[in-house]
């Protein structure tokens, strides 16, 4: 499959478009539908079309597997350590604008306190899960 | 009555699915059957969910600064549903793997041969 | 806010985080793992045990999340039934998590430890969340990650038998889990509300406008737990499954995964549903029915096999009744039975996988006709053995008994004295196949002894590093003279302690699960 001209010169020219639409998708998760789920699935497919197209092998070169599993365990901890921001400053877990955290203006991207910040480690850790699952199942066959 | 079903045909369509999905999971041997069944049975619950959330008429509920009083859908419904979907993303993902895990075994997908095989295996033992 | 206020949550998120670590922890150093879990599980008991006192002291601990009040947000909310349920998770999820520190190379491969680890820490989360949380689609989430924790127990072995009962388990439970979806769903729709307090609330109102919507809500809930519970006959699942995982995973699932069902079938009948407890008489009867034919047609089961682990597993089927018997009679006698049963069998149960867990890893026999002369080869593993076994079948001074004497009190408060000639037989069924295996332990000559691989002094390594104290002659003389690797030991003969002294001193126990039922079935509707 490596030597198909076409698919390779289309998903080198898609698949960082898939990318950055999936980045686009998480960072105004606060503002519009979507958010770390959906732009995480974008970002997770991407991946799956580069593995589909350039091999395991390229795949492997690019992130190895010890590396994409501790990436994969760091998005729930990053979660975690949002959660711990509303905590360190004396509220609840993921406190945000209760605990004093500025919310900006609606509408505007960097708005809403702590919810883009939390949206990157649920993006993360979905694209990275999607991949991983992926990985596990075409591996095993 | 018939009207009252026609007017809440989301409804109707969720049940008819549920059973759908429930008797695939239950009634067919092929294991893949079997999974895809669970999600169609899922898909209903979450179809029934989301009608459930729907106000005929409303808008999405966007905050827009424009029309500070604009009525919308009830959102919670859709929200608890991306979690139902996250989770039968990784239900699904859990059992593709362990079928792959048992079609390396036994060299099938049927489940009824599956237990055939197996009672020869353990005889064997 | 200090920092113990923040306990109901962090006894959730701080295992979840134990689980995502473990991966990174095992892919830096493999042996800290085991010590890792332990300390994970460890904070969990001390955070339950302070609870305990708070709850005691200063009644119903509440945590919104993010500070959003109680419509909005997600409650925790820990009363006294949520309490004990949380230590009783963590003090054995502990126990059981000492032990694989001896045992887990013997049945999980090196490269799935890890996971393994995140699985088991998953599902103490799982658990421990579904006991405290106060909001039913949050009881939804914790639930699934309950399953997928418990069946990724079960898949944890390599060998097809037990791949092939992970893929059946997770079917049915996910079955379940969308049969309770819809029934979250139906209650929603009529009460606009998750957080369970207020869905209460509202339900006193609105029942009598949907009363069919509200008992079929109920009807979906009770049957989803009662599947995921292994209530008789919705058993099929279970022998296999908790009889080819790993044993401390058969532990765990037999111990506890089934109890928080259970529980939180109890809680939804009784304390969220109470406004509707009058017209759901029928289903609360079919609980009773149904339990019935579990303990009878769980032991029969149990009578048959010849694999003591399937034994232990049926064994379940049939223990698992007398929670719903308990659940389904309602006095306060049968529903206090009911949660000292959650306790007692968690304890009994655990002590017999381990156990088992510890014949078949020394003398690599799980058949029961094997079992002969044990007694003489594995004297303490032996007597634990015997103490839970005993105490599954109900003699005076040991737990089993206790459960069962207040179920016969429960029985007679309902009135209907037929379940006391029902527990009585029970017993008799679970003497038939327990006292066969106690028989072969002390009083069969083997044909062929049975002989211990391995030496407990060499296997040890998780007891400390060479050099620590004591230094490793004496360490060595001690432990060649045990029969097993004493965090085996340790956890096995602690739980056939706990079952004698839950037998024996229940004064205070007995007073404070009498509370706890007070809580669930009369107190005022919170």
């Amino acid at each position: 499959m490596d030597d198909d001209v076409i698919l390779n010169e289309v998903a080198t020219r898609v698949v960082p478009m898939i990318h950055v639409f999936g980045i686009y998708i998480i960072v105004h998760g606060h503002l519009s539908p979507g958010g770390g789920f959906a732009g995480g699935t974008v970002i997770g497919i991407g991946m799956v079309l580069f593995v589909l197209v350039f091999g395991i092998r390229a795949a492997r070169r690019l992130i190895p597997e010890d590396t994409l599993i501790a990436l994969t365990t760091l998005g729930p901890l990053w979660y975690a350590g949002t959660g711990l921001v509303g905590m360190a400053l004396g509220h609840q877990f993921l406190a945000n604008a209760n605990a004093g955290l500025p919310l900006g203006n609606p509408g505007a991207l960097l708005s809403g306190g702590l919810i883009p910040v939390i949206t990157l480690g649920v993006g993360a850790s979905v694209a990275l899960t999607v991949a991983v699952l992926f990985l596990v199942i075409v591996e095993e066959d | 009555m018939t009207a009252r079903l026609a007017a809440n045909y989301p409804y109707v369509f969720a049940v008819v699915l549920f059973v759908i999905g429930v008797h695939t999971l239950l009634a067919h041997a092929n294991l893949l059957k079997k999974i895809i069944g669970l999600n169609i049975a899922g898909t209903a619950v979450f179809l029934y969910f989301i009608a459930m959330g729907n106000v005929r008429g409303r808008l999405e509920p966007l905050v827009d600064p424009a029309h500070p009083h604009a009525e919308f859908v009830n959102p919670v419904p859709s929200a608890l549903i991306l979690t139902g979907i996250v989770v039968a993303v990784s239900v699904t993902a859990f059992a593709l793997s362990l079928v792959l895990k048992l079609y390396r075994h036994y060299g099938t997908l049927d489940a009824e041969e599956i237990v055939r095989l197996r009672s020869i295996l353990d005889e064997d033992h | 806010m200090r920092i113990t206020d923040h306990f109901p949550l962090t006894i959730v998120v701080g295992t979840l985080l134990g689980a995502y670590l473990s991966p990174i922890v095992g892919h830096v150093r493999r042996r800290w793992l085991p010590p890792f879990a332990v300390g994970v599980t460890l904070l969990a008991l001390i955070q339950a045990i302070q609870l305990n006192i708070r709850v005691r002291d200063c009644g119903e601990l509440t945590y919104q999340l993010g500070g959003w009040p109680a419509p909005w947000g997600i409650e925790l909310l820990v009363g006294p039934a949520a309490a004990l349920m949380v230590l009783v998770l963590a003090a054995i999820s502990t126990l059981i998590a000492v032990y694989c520190m001896a045992y887990i190379d013997h049945e999980v491969a090196p490269h799935a430890q890890s996971w393994y680890y995140a699985a088991f820490l998953l599902l103490l989360a799982g658990m421990l969340g579904m006991a405290v949380t106060n909001d039913l689609f949050n009881t939804f989430v914790m639930m699934e990650i309950t399953t997928i924790g418990a069946c990724a127990l079960v898949a944890a072995k390599d060998s097809r038998r037990a791949a092939e009962a992970a893929l059946r388990y997770l079917l049915l439970a996910s079955l379940a889990s969308t049969l309770i979806l819809l029934g979250i769903g139906m209650i929603y729709m009529i009460t606009g509300n998750l957080n369970l307090t207020y869905l209460t609330r509202e339900l006193e109102t609105v029942w009598r406008q949907y009363p069919r919507l509200a008992t079929t809500s109920l009807g979906l809930l009770t049957l989803g737990f009662a599947l995921k519970a292994a209530l008789f006959p919705l058993h099929v699942w279970l022998p296999e499954a908790h009889s080819a995982a790993p044993t401390p995973s058969s532990a765990m699932l037999s111990g506890l995964v089934v109890k928080i069902y259970a529980f939180s079938l109890i809680k939804m009948n009784y304390v969220v549903f109470r406004p509707i407890l009058g017209i759901v008489a029928p289903l609360r009867e079919l609980l009773i029915l149904l339990s019935a034919a579990a303990i009878i047609g769980g032991s029969l089961f149990a009578l048959v096999q010849d694999d003591i682990k399937r034994l232990l597993a049926y064994s379940t089927v049939a223990q698992v009744g007398y929670i719903f018997l308990g659940a389904g009679l309602g006095t306060p006698s049968a529903v206090m039975a009911a949660f000292f049963q959650i306790i007692s069998h968690s304890i009994m149960k655990t002590c017999l996988f381990l156990s088992a867990g510890i014949i078949a890893e020394r003398t690599g026999r799980r058949k029961i006709a094997l079992m002969d002369g044990m007694g003489r080869v594995l004297p303490l593993t032996s007597a634990a053995f015997t103490v839970a076994a005993l105490s599954m079948i109900g003699l005076p001074l040991l737990s089993g008994f206790i459960a069962k004497w207040h179920l016969f009190l429960g029985g007679l408060e309902a009135e209907r004295p037929v379940f006391i000639g029902l527990i009585l037989m029970s017993g008799l069924l679970n003497a038939a196949y327990y006292l066969p295996v106690i028989w072969r332990f002390y009083f069969v000559e083997p044909q062929v002894c049975p002989v211990i691989h391995g030496d407990p002094a060499g296997d040890a390594g998780a007891l400390g590093a060479p050099g620590s104290w004591p230094p490793p002659g004496i360490r060595r003389r001690i432990l060649s003279r045990l029969e097993a690797p004493l965090p085996m030991l340790l956890p096995v003969v602690a739980l056939a302690l706990a079952c004698i002294v839950l037998g024996v001193w229940t004064g205070p126990t007995i007073a404070h699960l009498a509370g706890v039922a007070q809580t669930i079935i009369g107190g005022p509707g919170r």
